[in-house]
């Protein structure tokens, strides 16, 4: 059994080695695409997306307005643009400030010995057992619903996933021969940290990260679509669609084309995330 | 002053949960001169190696006391351990995981001299490098390269170069080549022995290959089960054993017929693969 699963996984490891599948270069040509799209959107609208037209309502995608335009005449090819750097930049400032937190959490849990651990390790435990859409909610209501509040909203939600995986990678690297190698030396704990232990903990959260930018567009989008984020007359893909919703049987494009954006980068990013862990693992493509 | 330097008194260390430990350490005594080069041998498991690591400090004894230059480092002040951490140092079994993979030669070998202070600049830290570096073989030109671009030889050498860098007086060595190849094994040896004849090293030297304790050290010790069933000098020992275990751990060393010795060493390393 265990012989024709080693024969069996050797080649394929192999070809992703060589040649990225076509869907792991779609979906990083998409990553960056969408990263130009947040940096340069707003600078490439063809009309304000502010600029509120009554008699233009609701018209279909055309000449004049490719993508059509909302309920107020806006032009939504403008808007779906001008939203990318909220949505898009929204999610990664989310993941960062969550990856952050959960990889420093994970440092303390390391060095503080096995009591400060526990404390830490089962307060992430029960943070986890919430849904994150439930809580980042929770959290975003009470500050205040703002897409400010939907970024702190999701940090406080996700940190603890981050703190997972960062102390399961140190636990690994902690008892290492070169970290040992340190300890003798006279190398002091937060030496050994910094130098030894942080840089060679951190793959496995890169990878998680950008796996996680997929979900974290949903939940931002979601949070904004429910009222918990960005405000109406901002253009943000979430709260675009919300808008959107009413017309859906007279003015489907309205709500479709930030949709269909928010399902592109989800995917996008998760795919990309996904084949970072398998190139990194290459065992996980298995299972 | 020719007392010990290093000395180990009654150290005990156990593994598991209290009710049924493993007593992997029990009751383990020695001491090494300066200069004096000590081997410990004995089987998988004996606890050699942890004996080593509750020697310089990786692993806590439950009972029992380190002696560095005649005092317990239990009761020792801030100074003296921070001696202790500069005079003993540790060479590890396996090359290829004891050295950091994200640091450069320079930054590995340099590391002991930041801890310490040992540098006053820049430039004479890299200059201390590349002096020690030169001692066990490697040049400067190697400076900025990382670990993986070596060999497992060249590793063991930085390695080395790593655990003098700060001038010790005890060099407390964990199977050193046995993770090496064969081709490269008698090198790495013969550069120990050389460090510790030109820098006046005590050598603390773990190992399963008795041909080269035999070879090396001046002093041994025998384990069993974490228990020391014989201890003297070296010649005696190899030459009169008076334990059964000694006697049969003799039995095993390779005889010099290239055809027999050649035949067993293959069933040894079958018999490790199956392990």
């Amino acid at each position: 059994m265990t012989t024709v699963a080693t024969t069996h996984a050797v080649p394929r490891v192999r070809r992703t080695r060589r040649r990225l599948p076509w869907l792991d270069r779609i979906a990083y040509g998409t990553v960056v695409l969408l990263l130009g799209l947040a940096i340069l959107g707003p600078l490439l609208t063809p009309h304000d997306p502010y600029a509120v037209d009554l008699g233009q309502a609701l018209q279909a995608p055309s000449g004049g307005h490719l993508l059509g335009t909302d309920g107020l005449g806006r032009d939504v090819l403008s808007r779906a643009l001008a939203g990318a750097r909220s949505s898009i930049l929204g999610a990664l400032l989310a993941v960062a400030g969550a990856a952050a937190i959960g990889i420093l959490v994970a440092c303390v849990a390391t060095i503080g010995g096995r009591w400060v651990d526990d404390v830490v390790m089962r307060f992430c435990d029960i943070t986890l057992s919430l849904p994150v859409m439930v809580m980042a909610l929770g959290v975003a209501v009470a500050l205040g619903p703002s897409l400010r509040s939907a970024v702190i909203a999701m940090v406080v939600a996700w940190w603890p996933g981050f703190a997972r995986i960062a102390r399961a990678e140190m636990r690994t690297v902690i008892t290492s021969p070169y970290v040992e190698a340190a300890r003798v030396l006279g190398a002091s704990r937060w030496r050994v940290m910094l130098r030894h232990v942080l840089p060679n903990s951190l793959d496995g959260v890169y990878v998680q990260a950008t796996l996680e930018i997929g979900g974290a567009t949903l939940i931002m989008a979601g949070l904004s679509f429910v009222g918990a984020g960005a405000q109406p007359p901002s253009a943000e893909w979430g709260a675009m669609v919300e808008t959107g919703a009413r017309y859906l049987t007279s003015a489907w494009w309205i709500s479709v084309v930030p949709g269909l954006l928010i399902t592109l980068t989800a995917l996008a990013f998760a795919i990309s995330g996904d084949s970072l862990r398998t190139r990194n693992h290459p065992d996980a493509a298995l299972t | 002053m020719s007392g010990p330097i290093l000395a180990a008194r009654g150290l005990t260390k156990s593994f598991g949960p209290r009710r049924d430990a493993r007593r992997v350490v029990d009751d383990v005594s020695f001491s090494v001169g300066p200069g004096a080069i000590l081997g410990i041998v004995g089987e998988s498991g004996s606890g050699k190696s942890t004996t080593l690591r509750c020697v310089v400090g990786l692993e806590r004894a439950d009972a029992g006391e380190v002696l560095f230059d005649g005092v317990p480092l239990a009761g020792a002040d801030r100074e003296m351990r921070r001696s202790f951490r500069r005079d003993v140092q540790m060479v590890f079994q396996d090359p290829y995981s004891s050295l950091n993979p994200r640091m450069t030669v320079e930054t590995i070998v340099g590391e002991g001299l930041d801890i310490h202070r040992a540098a006053a600049s820049k430039q004479g830290r890299r200059d201390r490098v590349v002096e020690v570096l030169e001692l066990v073989g490697l040049d400067a030109t190697i400076l900025e390269r990382f670990p993986r671009s070596f060999s497992g030889g060249q590793r063991q050498r930085i390695a080395i170069a790593r655990a003098l860098a700060v001038g010790p007086r005890v060099l407390v060595c964990d199977e050193p080549v046995s993770a090496l190849d064969v081709s490269v094994q008698a090198q790495v040896v013969n550069l120990l022995l050389d460090m510790q004849q030109q820098l006046g090293l005590a050598v603390v030297f773990v190992a399963h290959d008795l041909a080269l304790v035999r070879h090396l050290c001046h002093e041994v010790m025998v384990m069993q089960h974490g228990v020391v069933v014989e201890d003297g000098a070296c010649a005696d020992v190899f030459d009169r054993p008076r334990h059964d275990y000694t006697k049969s751990l003799l039995a095993a060393i390779p005889i010099p017929d290239p055809e027999r010795d050649r035949a067993r060493r293959a069933a040894a390393a079958v018999d490790r693969r199956s392990a």
